[in-house]
């Protein structure tokens, strides 16, 4: 994001996103049912992330490209930290143990600067990779909370644990939906990846 | 490229080279190969029916499940690489992506291979639930785990070159929407039109795509649901994802391969083959219905929703339409009075426009739910995919072949290349027509072994296979010949 | 410091492959164990747990032992008013007391049904949850525990979570828990396992 005036109203909004999300009102509303925590909770701190990580790329490209060529490293990161909270267990671990729980208000924020960070460093096969990646894990996500057998995180109902599960599903359809509009009616990855990818070339001079 | 020079008047980027030819011509080759083991394990297969030769029935269902995945992977490798050929004319591919999708569709063949010949796997190429997991102690699971990385292996290979070849069409068009046409069909804007291999190439890639993620969730499931049993699979969800998949990626290699027709044609007829209004029109309503048609493979599932069984029938009813008439009036109007010079390489295109055209009769009747209630589990389901495979994808690919090696440059239709398509067209024609004939006598598909009222028809079709085998295993051997000497 | 960026790329990604594949190893068992259900199902067999020696309540009103010295027991936790799950936890527990007598193996086990409903489940009902799940006092003891603080030690120990499920009832992980004659919790078994239980009785107790 180039600096412009609009930049510290956004910052400001993630900011207090975050503290929103985090204080105890928050947490104990969005906490209180599966869906919300999974579905609403975390997604936000991901983005707040990627807010943060949006304001901050053009600063640490010289501190992080040599070591982020091609986001790889970034992207791994945010795939390492999405499945560990994919587990089950560390979802219940969230809501009894205050580390698991601090953890989490970390990790996924850093997940989402991760991203903002790398996603356009990706080349375009890459990104497809993982745009299909992420509609095929939502899909067989959706699918297994809505068909184990047993309650897959003891702090929840089972019934919380179908409508996650329908949620999961639908999210994917609707990001299937939505890649597939994007490359058919705007063909959005060709020019963010012109872009970037000389936006990447600097940074890897500045870095020798 | 002498062919390309012939064909000065399109041409719009110079081919210095094709990237990763070597890969193209080593597809070709390794996929023929498989075509023709595949054809005999075909032949086996009938042998087994006719009782001529005795198989065991838990051997018949591994080689039937060999048979029909190793058909569908050489059916899309081929495709792939046809498209890969002609669009490399138009927009800049990178080489390392086709090859890292051969490579990865031969490493996902030697799991599938494995899993079927070594561990047993016998649960048909479409792995409904809940064989792979129920196999009545005849596989483990293990056996159908690795069946099921296999295809993943293939399928993460042909995510690769749909997302290069849509990488590529966006940035040469801007959008796949403009690289399939589209301005031109609603606002008949002629500024910039895509040549008919873009738009084939950019619909393509747009359906298989979606559907190759599809499968890709099925896939997982499939695999949680055999380590995990208890986490139930929904039968009709799955056969619904798994047909969704399997019915786009084979229509997917049909549509691959007629891009072959679109580019070589001109250069016999002289008459460019333009994207018209109506091309691209049938283009955009295909993508529709190919995404749409596959709930006719439900129709026998009386728990689906009658709306979806409505559109399951409608749409194959419609889906023949656009493309195929299109195609075939646009191939008959630009051969007529053209005074095309008849070689193997066109006799071959023609006769797959033909047969692709022809084996979708048998499947839109099918696709009527009147008929699909008596005729599905018959033969005359097989019929009709080996008349569009055999006469129809196998054709265009063969006759891009003998292109690709100059069988073509002056070879009349005469000698070894005469032979070797008259006893290929022929068996292959009497072939399907039996299937078809065995269907019509409601003779059901998929059995191991045939009542004694059957197997006259069995001893027939195997000297039709036979031929059909015969016919392209002699030019596939001197395919592999000249491959090497060919640019 | 000049160091090629493919390199310290390289380096960079895989010190995050494999940090995060350990993180998962390790928050899994070794991938053994997804939800938390699973997981304190291994750590018990791995390492069995102190049951804390508190009284219960009965349907007689009397407070007795939970433990009883060399007698291993079966616990299952259950609340009176629960129409579904520990309906079907008492059957099993018939099932099971049935077979224990068969054999004569009375002496071996003690089956504990425990509720964490302190607040309605009064001795009366308690008895009338014995009766209707056809009990025999002298194997099978239903109580609950005499205060809040005793339920919240056992829920703990047991690790046992109880969500109310908004209509005046409770989920909870249904399993049936082997204490074993030293007072520690080894085996979790699920519901449907009274073969298991059985054949676990026969080699466990002494």
């Amino acid at each position: 994001m180039t600096p412009t005036r609009s930049q510290p109203i956004f910052l400001a909004v993630c900011v207090a996103g975050l503290v929103s999300l985090a204080s105890p009102l928050g947490r104990q509303f969005l906490e209180a049912s599966l869906v919300t925590h999974m579905l609403v909770q975390m997604p936000l701190l991901v983005f707040i992330g990627m807010g943060f990580g949006r304001i901050s790329s053009a600063a640490a490209a010289p501190y992080v490209a040599t070591w982020n060529r091609g986001g790889s490293t970034g992207l791994l990161l945010t795939l390492g930290v999405a499945m560990f909270w994919m587990l089950p267990r560390a979802m219940d671990a969230a809501l009894v143990d205050m580390r698991f729980e601090a953890a989490k208000f970390v990790s996924l924020p850093v997940a989402g600067v991760a991203l903002a960070w790398s996603y356009g460093q990706a080349s375009p096969i890459v990104k497809g990779v993982l745009n299909a990646h992420v509609v095929s894990a939502l899909g067989v996500m959706g699918w297994a909370y809505m068909a184990a057998p047993v309650r897959l995180c003891n702090a929840y109902l089972a019934s919380d644990q179908e409508m996650a599960g329908a949620g999961l599903l639908a999210a994917g359809a609707v990001t299937a939906a939505y890649f597939a509009m994007r490359i058919v009616f705007f063909g959005a990855t060709r020019s963010r990846y012109i872009r970037t990818s000389s936006a990447s070339d600097d940074a890897s001079i500045v870095a020798y | 490229m002498t062919d390309i020079a012939l064909d000065a008047h399109r041409a719009p980027r110079d081919t210095g080279g094709v990237p990763a030819l070597g890969g193209v011509k080593l597809t070709l080759a390794l996929s023929g190969a498989v075509i023709v083991l595949m054809m005999l394990f075909g032949l086996t297969m009938k042998l087994a029916q006719g009782g001529l030769v005795a198989v065991e029935p838990i051997y018949f269902y591994q080689v039937m499940t060999a048979h029909g995945i190793g058909m569908v992977g050489a059916a899309g490798l081929t495709g792939a690489a046809i498209m890969w050929f002609f669009l490399a004319r138009y927009v800049a591919l990178t080489g390392w992506v086709y090859n890292a999708m051969l490579g990865l569709s031969l490493a996902g063949v030697v799991c599938i291979l494995a899993s079927i010949f070594v561990w047993g796997f016998a649960g048909a190429w479409t792995f409904l639930y809940p064989l792979p997991a129920q196999s009545g102690g005849v596989w483990e699971p293990g056996a159908a785990a690795i069946y099921l990385l296999g295809l993943m292996l293939v399928g993460v290979g042909f995510l690769l070159f749909y997302l290069e070849t849509g990488r590529a069409l966006i940035q040469r068009y801007g959008s796949l929407g403009r690289a399939m046409g589209w301005p031109l069909l609603l606002t008949g804007e002629q500024d910039d039109v895509p040549p008919p291999t873009v738009v084939a190439s950019a619909v393509v890639t747009l359906f298989n795509g979606l559907g190759i993620v599809v499968g890709a969730a099925v896939i997982g499931i499939s695999l949680i649901n055999l380590y995990a049993p208890e986490f139930a699979i929904d039968a009709l969800l799955a056969k619904n994802m798994i047909y969704f998949f399997g019915h786009v990626f084979i229509n997917a290699s049909i549509y691959m391969a007629v891009i072959a027709v679109y580019e070589i044609i001109p250069q016999y007829t002289g008459r460019p083959w333009k994207t018209s209004r109506v091309f691209v029109g049938a283009w955009a309503a295909t993508l529709l219905f190919v995404l749409a048609v596959y709930p006719h493979h439900l129709l026998q599932d009386t728990v689906m929703p009658g709306w979806a069984m409505v559109v399951g029938q409608v749409v194959s009813y419609a889906s023949g339409i656009p493309l195929i008439a299109v195609t075939t009036f646009s191939l008959i109007a630009y051969l007529h009075r053209s005074g095309m010079r008849w070689d193997l390489a066109s006799a071959l295109l023609v006769t797959g426009v033909f047969g692709w055209s022809a084996g979708s009769i048998p499947a839109i009747l099918d696709s009527m739910i009147v008929v699909n209630k008596v005729m599905h589990n018959t033969l005359w389901v097989p019929g009709h995919f080996h008349f569009y495979l055999l006469i129809g994808e196998v054709a265009m690919v063969w006759g891009f072949m003998a292109w690709l090696t100059r069988e073509s440059t002056g070879e009349r239709l005469a000698g070894a290349s005469a032979t070797s398509y008259a006893i290929y067209f022929t068996g292959g024609l009497g072939f399907v027509l039996l299937f078809l004939i065995a269907g019509a006598s409601s003779v059901p598909r998929r059995w191991a072994v045939h009542e004694p009222a059957w197997i006259g028809i069995d001893h027939i079709s195997v000297v039709f296979a036979a031929l059909a085998i015969a016919g392209f295993a002699m030019f596939l051997v001197r395919f592999v010949r000249r491959a090497g000497t060919a640019p | 410091m000049r160091i090629r960026p493919a390199i310290a790329t390289a380096l960079a990604s895989t010190v995050v492959i494999v940090g995060g594949f350990l993180t998962i190893w390790q928050a899994s068992d070794g991938f053994a164990a997804f939800t938390t259900e699973t997981a304190r199902r291994l750590a018990v067999e791995r390492a069995p747990r102190p049951i804390p020696a508190v009284d219960i309540v009965t349907g007689t009103g009397m407070g007795v032992p939970l433990l009883s010295a060399g007698r291993p027991l079966l616990v299952e936790f259950v609340y009176t008013s629960c129409p579904t799950i520990c309906t079907s936890l008492g059957q099993e527990f018939l099932q099971i007391q049935s077979a224990l007598s068969a054999r004569g193996l009375v002496d071996r086990v003690r089956l504990v049904s425990l509720s964490f409903d302190i607040e309605r489940d009064t001795p009366a009902r308690l008895a009338e949850y014995g009766r209707h799940h056809g009990a025999d006092p002298v194997i099978w003891t239903v109580g609950r525990p005499r205060q809040a603080n005793d339920l919240a030690r056992l829920l703990v120990a047991f690790g046992v979570t109880v969500v109310p499920d908004g209509e005046g009832g409770f989920v909870h992980n249904a399993a049936i828990h082997y204490v074993g004659a030293d007072g520690r919790l080894s085996r979790i078994f699920d519901l449907g396992e009274a073969d298991s239980i059985l054949a676990h009785l026969e080699t466990a107790a002494p």
